[in-house]
Parts: C-alpha cells; sequence; structure tokens
C-alpha cells in the first residue's frame, strides 16, 4: 500500500527532519542529548548524517557563486530592489540562501584575530598566506563568535570560517586534552577548495564531545590538494603537524570544559 | 529546501526554480514565516507546498513523470525510482491534504508526530489520513480493473 511503502525507521533513528532541525539548532536541550547520544552509537544515522552534511557541501560546490554567509551583514530577507534586474543575483541569492537555510543561526562578522602560540607547528608559513581560521559557536539558543583562547562546552556547536589568503585547499584538524586529533573539516580523504579569497563561512558544523581540557584547533591552508590522514595521524602520534611545502597554518586554543 | 524538492520532483532543474521561487516570495513578503513555527518546520511545509504546485502544474505533469527517476536515488533514500514514479503519480490526482501526508509519510520518512507537527493537526488524524491514502489507492486499482 502506498503509505506503507517505506517502512518506520527503529526506535530511536532521526528522520532527515531531526537531522535537519538537530543541524539548525532547533531542538530543546533534551532532544538535542538524546539525538547526540543516539547517533554516536548508531551507523544508520551516523551515515545519514554524512549523507545528508555531504549533500549540502555538493550543492555548494556545484554552486560556487551563490553567496556563502557573507562577511558583512545581509539582511536576506530585504526586498529586493529591483527585481527584474536582479532576477539572475536573486537566483543565485536564493541557491545560497537554499543551502545555508538549516544554518541560518550561524551570522558571519569575522573581525581580525592576533596569532596566538600553541603547540609548535613544523609547518611552513610564507607571506603569501595571510590565511586564517575562526569559528562561531552555537550554546543552546545563543551564537556567539569565538575567539583564541575560548572556553568552550561539551555540546557546543563550532561553525567554521575561513579566509584563504590566496591558498585555496583547506582542511581543519584538532587535537584535544587526551591527544586524539580529529578531522573537522572536510568529511573527506582530502582537503576540499575554498572558492573564494574572501571570509567565508564553511558549509559543516561540528560539535565538541564531552573531553574536557585544552583543545588545538588547527587550520591547514595549500596550494594544492592534500591528503588529511597523514596529518591526522601524525598530528595524534607527535602533538605536531608535519611539514608540507606550499602551506600555512593557522590555529587556535580552546578550552572545553564539562556542560 | 533544494534536498527535498529534488526528492519529490526528480531532477535538479526544477528542483532549483522551486527553490528560488520559495526565495523570491520570501524575499518579496518576509511575513509569510510565522514566528511562532520553528524555521525548518516552515521550510519543509513551503516547500512540499511548492513542489505539489508544479508536479500539478499541467505544462509540467507529462514531463516530470515521464523523465527519469533515477536521480532520485542520488541522496540515498530508501525508495526505488519505480516506487517514486508511482508516489508522483498518485501525488498528481489525490487531494491535497492526502497528498501531503503521502510526502510526509512516503519520500521524507516521516513519524507520525512529525507529520502531525508539519499540518498543525494530531497524530490520530495522521493516522486517519494514511488510511484514506491506502483507500484511495485501492480506489484507484479497482477502477483501473
Amino acid at each position: 500500500m502506498l503509505s506503507e511503502l517505506r517502512a518506520p525507521l527503529p526506535e530511536g533513528c532521526l528522520t532527515d527532519l531531526g537531522f535537519d532541525e538537530w543541524h539548525a539548532g532547533e531542538l530543546d536541550p533534551v532532544r538535542t542529548r538524546a539525538s547526540e547520544l543516539h547517533v554516536a552509537s548508531c551507523h544508520a544515522c551516523q551515515a545519514r548524517k554524512q549523507m545528508l552534511l555531504s549533500a549540502a557541501s555538493a550543492f555548494l560546490e556545484q554552486h560556487p557563486d551563490a553567496p556563502r554567509l557573507p562577511s558583512g551583514q545581509p539582511d536576506v530577507l530585504e526586498p529586493p530592489r529591483a527585481r527584474a534586474a536582479g532576477r539572475s543575483r536573486l537566483r543565485a541569492l536564493g541557491l545560497g540562501i537554499a543551502g545555508l537555510a538549516l544554518a541560518a543561526a550561524f551570522a558571519v562578522l569575522v573581525r581580525p584575530r592576533p596569532v596566538t602560540e600553541g603547540p609548535e607547528s613544523a609547518l611552513e608559513t610564507r607571506a603569501k598566506g595571510r590565511a586564517k581560521l575562526g569559528f562561531f559557536v552555537k550554546r543552546g539558543g545563543r551564537v556567539f563568535e569565538g575567539a583564541d583562547g575560548e572556553t568552550l562546552r561539551a555540546g557546543d556547536q563550532l561553525r567554521f570560517v575561513a579566509t584563504s589568503g590566496g591558498l585555496r585547499q583547506l582542511a581543519i584538524l584538532s587535537r584535544d586534552g587526551r591527544g586524539a586529533a580529529s578531522v573537522y573539516y572536510p568529511p573527506l580523504a582530502h582537503s576540499r577548495a575554498l572558492t573564494t579569497a574572501a571570509k567565508t563561512a564553511l558549509d559543516a558544523a561540528v560539535e565538541l564531545d564531552a573531553t574536557p581540557g585544552e583543545e588545538y584547533l588547527f587550520g591547514v591552508f595549500c596550494d594544492t590538494q592534500f591528503e588529511i590522514e597523514p596529518l591526522r595521524s601524525t598530528l595524534e602520534r607527535t602533538g605536531k603537524l608535519p611539514n608540507l611545502k606550499g602551506c600555512t597554518i593557522d590555529q587556535l586554543r580552546v578550552f572545553k570544559e564539562a556542560r | 529546501m533544494y534536498r527535498r524538492a529534488r526528492q519529490i520532483l526528480g531532477n535538479s532543474a526544477d528542483a532549483h526554480e522551486v527553490v528560488q521561487d520559495l526565495f523570491l516570495s520570501l524575499l518579496e513578503r518576509p511575513d509569510q514565516y510565522a514566528q511562532d513555527t520553528t524555521l525548518t518546520t516552515f521550510l519543509y511545509v513551503a516547500t512540499t507546498n511548492a513542489c505539489l504546485n508544479r508536479l500539478r502544474n499541467h505544462k509540467n505533469r507529462f514531463r516530470l513523470l515521464s523523465e527519469n527517476a533515477s536521480m532520485l536515488q542520488l541522496t540515498g533514500d530508501t525508495l526505488s525510482p519505480e516506487q517514486l514514479l508511482q508516489v508522483r503519480r498518485a501525488l498528481l490526482e489525490m487531494p491535497d491534504d492526502l497528498a501531503r501526508a503521502v510526502i510526509y509519510a512516503c519520500v521524507d520518512g516521516l513519524s507520525h508526530e512529525e507529520i502531525a507537527r508539519l499540518l498543525v493537526c494530531s497524530r490520530r488524524h495522521v493516522g486517519n489520513l494514511l488510511s484514506r491514502v491506502n483507500d484511495w489507492g485501492k480506489s484507484r486499482e479497482e477502477q483501473s480493473c
């Protein structure tokens, strides 16, 4: 029968609506926590979540002209001044908004942040690279810009912003208080191209786990595409990133406390 | 929105158009977004209605139904292309309230609770709607026999 074409999901599994609401920060704390716990132990939901994120990434890659969350203060619902003349622009705007709508809670106003000291990195830095990594924090219903040295909580959602400085390939890695290294961006085996040199909100957010302590975030910007796993494994093993020619790194230190 | 529009309509071009038109509409009349609902809920409902309208546009009917449905599976859905085609054919002809329930239940795979939230009705009513969907399907089969 028509209404039974699709079998119900197992108890606790998230539907796409559930994922979308979670991603948009619209779930209450209880449901958010329940979703986190469930997805952490459910391979099917992990796969679906990854698939949805990949679909969103693919959309944005297919539409490089679509505006990212801009570095100004766009009011996307502001009435257009000249609809007829601006049809194509509005089309791009619509597509851009579509890709970003579910992350609409994140505003992007990036102010310059001084480079700070962290664990020693052997990555080459270059004058060319004014590449910068930044992030916004979503905590409950509140969104604020994070800064180097920020104190974060388990469950905080981070949305990264990056300025390529001409180095278009990017990956973001982290090393937490227990020495575990993770890849935060992109959800691929290799780096992903930034579509613009300007400040750009990346198309994925991460949710911090409950591991307390100091955590370092590394934005690795390179001229050419690179494999991420060798970087991650070296970072985990040695606490440093390996040397890569033609790359620059921007790193941030945050402190993670239990909720 | 784009993901769902493509699932319902079966191709990227129409999905783009639907999303574009929805946002143009929102740019012109932002008050359509009622603040008493979440943005995600609002966008789900708006996308559903826009896709139904597009499917039912006479100019689009034949084209949308005759297109290769294989694209629908790009997003990893559980329905086969044939099943999705069956759903889309049904959407063209069934009453609006049933059509929306079918999209939420069959295409989106939502729970009765979620469907009730989107349709602003009770779970019992959702159950009734889906029963009517099955009755409608049976009556169509009988007619075709």
